[in-house]
């Protein structure tokens, strides 16, 4: 959809306003964080400049999660001290967005849960065991999750529409927890407070894409939705 | 320096020169020179050479770079490493395709697989059984240590040569599953089998042959080909031997079959019978005679038959004893007998049966001493004699020559898969894999 345009107010290029209902978009020219406030924009960081890859999702792809089709509209690149991933915002029609986390060809459909008191405290204490905590399971709602994976992670830069303020490089704890079906849990904690994540694992594939991205090299998968 | 095209990311070797192209680029963490083995960190911002090697490049298998399909997807080669658990040595090649992520090409000793990472943890590694998308999943190879001896090429976590990764298998259903517990993650793979030639077919490269042509055992998944020989020839065997009975019982039909039932006195010298005229038509048949007699106890008798041809006068003779012995803890008991007679021509035949009985005997000893332990011969009385006779019998002898032709090459074929079986499970962790 054609964006409303206004002039960056750190480089004064004209740049996307972003999606209706998000409060944070960054502009296309000097990668400068920008706030929104109704239609005026306010330079709040910077955003970074996300590095070169073949991910071939790309802001515009439209992905379907349960049912509904939601449309990227922006992304953030995150590292740990030994690798990254992409998170894709995905915004539905009625506004609602997930988080679609992207790494080593697979993709995590994640949307942000309220976590009980009791499970505070048992990812407190995962937390804290830290790695001697891998394989641990850990059960919600009757599901057994394990743990799967605990590191510290930070975000790099950032693209597009987001629906909050994030500051480069500050770093968090992550914790992933795994089904022995493909659902998927993370639980992320730093200085600010801590946050829940709950959705399942899917290869690009099962989430009948559109709008992907082109490669020279390689042809379009069959599985592309028209 | 680092340039960004519309797939590949292009960049030299900051030990070599060398110029690399990456394909996976913002997927890829670590590159290991595929000229010189140097290995370079590319999680920052910049590429960071991490350690240096000076080695020649090596003749890889499938070189790096190449394309190949498999199951209608098209991959490029981007890693490889070669491992080992001091008991085998075994290589990996990385394959990557953007829209579809990454798999795995794994050759053993033994032939190829074709992995594919899973999203799910199907079980916990510890279990040694678990089932999978329907499949009774059993662990082969319990949890060792493996050795990453060289790494070249692009890979999406940090791997160096050294690396030891704690892995474990299952098999199950025609699949492996194999888990590795790599520094936070438990990672499984589904492994599937691919044969060499399908390897050799998608990658344009030499086929490298599977077991038996190479390895000392089967792969665990690889299809026991003597099996599927076994259930065809199997299922060939059995057509064929249906068919046979079938054929045989056809032509058994139009037979005339008739019975006598005559009792034989040792006082009156007419024992002869006849069992009326059968016509053999067409062709040569057989011809049954069965007979069963009461000879009285520790006693004997026989029966002669005269199949005479009416017209040329022919005459086919045979004979059958029947005979009643025992003592305290033995007993001969042939008091039911047959007689068969291959091929009779065709013609039209009389058949007749003549009963002899000790008393005949010319020893007076002999039919004494018979005579005195004789119920039969004591109250002085005939004996029963039963005759059956049947043109176009069944030959069962016959069949079962058949079914011993048919059967001992499908014996043999399974006996062969067995061993294929066994020699499958002799490379598994524990000894009693016979399930």
């Amino acid at each position: 959809m054609m964006q409303p345009q206004a002039n960056c107010p750190q480089c004064g290029a004209p740049t996307g306003t972003g999606q209706p209902g998000l409060p944070v978009v960054t502009c296309t020219h000097c990668n400068a964080l920008l706030s929104k406030a109704g239609d005026e924009l306010a330079a709040v960081g910077d955003a970074g400049q996300v590095p070169f890859d073949v991910s071939p999702i790309q802001i515009g792809t439209r992905l379907m999660v349960g049912g509904s089709r939601g449309e990227i509209v922006g992304r953030e690149r995150w590292a740990w001290d030994r690798g990254f991933w992409n998170e894709w915002l995905l915004q539905f029609p009625d506004g609602s967005t997930k988080w679609v986390a992207e790494e080593a060809g697979l993709y995590m459909v994640m949307e942000e849960v309220e976590p009980k008191d009791d499970e505070v405290a048992n990812l407190q204490a995962i937390d804290a065991a830290n790695r001697e905590a891998m394989g641990q399971r850990l059960f919600v709602d009757g599901t057994a999750y394990t743990v799967s994976d605990v590191k510290i992670v930070r975000c790099v830069a950032v693209e597009g529409s987001l629906s909050h303020i994030i500051s480069p490089n500050f770093a968090r704890e992550s914790i992933d927890l795994r089904t022995t079906s493909k659902k998927a849990m993370t639980w992320q904690s730093d200085g600010h407070g801590h946050s829940l994540w709950r959705g399942a694992y899917y290869r690009l594939e099962d989430l009948a894409p559109s709008g992907l991205r082109s490669f020279e090299h390689w042809s379009r998968p069959e599985f592309e939705a028209g | 320096m680092v340039t960004g095209g519309p797939d590949l990311q292009n960049m030299e070797c900051p030990s070599c020169g060398g110029a690399i192209e990456l394909r996976a680029a913002g997927y890829s963490t670590l590159y290991a020179c595929q000229y010189c083995g140097s290995e370079i960190d590319l999680t920052g911002s910049s590429a960071k050479l991490i350690a240096e090697h000076v080695e020649a490049a090596r003749d890889l298998i499938i070189p790096l770079g190449t394309m190949g399909k498999v199951n209608g997807v098209e991959w490029a080669v981007v890693g490889h490493l070669e491992k080992s658990d001091g008991w085998d040595d075994w290589q990996e090649f990385l394959l990557f395709n953007p829209y579809n992520g990454y798999r795995w090409l794994v050759l053993t000793q033994s032939g190829w697989s074709f992995g594919t990472p899973i999203l799910s943890q199907p079980a916990n590694p510890a279990n040694d059984t678990f089932r999978f998308e329907g499949a009774r999943m059993k662990r082969i190879y319990d949890p060792a240590i493996s050795t990453v001896k060289r790494a070249i090429g692009e890979f999406y976590w940090q791997v160096k040569r050294g690396d030891d990764v704690r892995s474990t298998s299952f098999v199950g259903g025609g699949k492996v599953l194999s888990c590795e517990l790599t520094g936070d993650e438990y990672n499984w793979t589904l492994e599937e089998f691919i044969s060499s030639a399908d390897v050799a077919l998608a990658f344009g490269v030499e086929d490298t042959g599977q077991y038996p042509a190479i390895g000392d055992m089967p792969s665990p998944h690889q299809p026991n080909p003597h099996s599927d020989k076994a259930v065809n020839a199997a299922l060939v065997a059995s057509i064929g031997f249906v068919l046979a009975v079938l054929v045989a019982v056809l032509l058994s039909f139009g037979g005339e079959q008739r019975s006598q039932t005559f009792t034989a006195s040792p006082t009156s010298s007419n024992r002869t019978v006849s069992l009326g005229t059968f016509e053999v038509t067409g062709r040569a048949r057989p011809f049954t005679i069965k007979a069963r007699g009461e000879p009285g106890d520790n006693s004997w008798m026989y029966v002669e038959y005269t199949l005479t041809n009416t017209q040329t006068g022919e005459e086919i003779i045979a004979s059958q004893p029947i005979e009643y012995y025992y003592g305290r803890d033995w007993k001969e008991d042939d008091r039911n007998g047959t007689v068969k007679l291959s091929s009779v021509p065709p013609g039209t035949y009389e058949l007749t049966a003549d009963v002899g009985l000790p008393e005949d005997e010319a020893d007076a000893a002999v039919t004494a001493s018979t005579r005195n332990t004789s119920e039969w011969a004591n109250a002085g009385g005939g004996r029963p004699v039963v005759i059956e006779a049947e043109s176009n019998g069944m030959f069962y002898s016959n069949l079962f020559l058949l079914f011993l032709a048919l059967f001992l090459p499908v014996g043999w074929m399974f006996s062969r898969a067995l061993g294929f079986e066994t020699a499958r499970s002799s490379g598994y962790d524990g000894h009693d894999n016979d399930g």
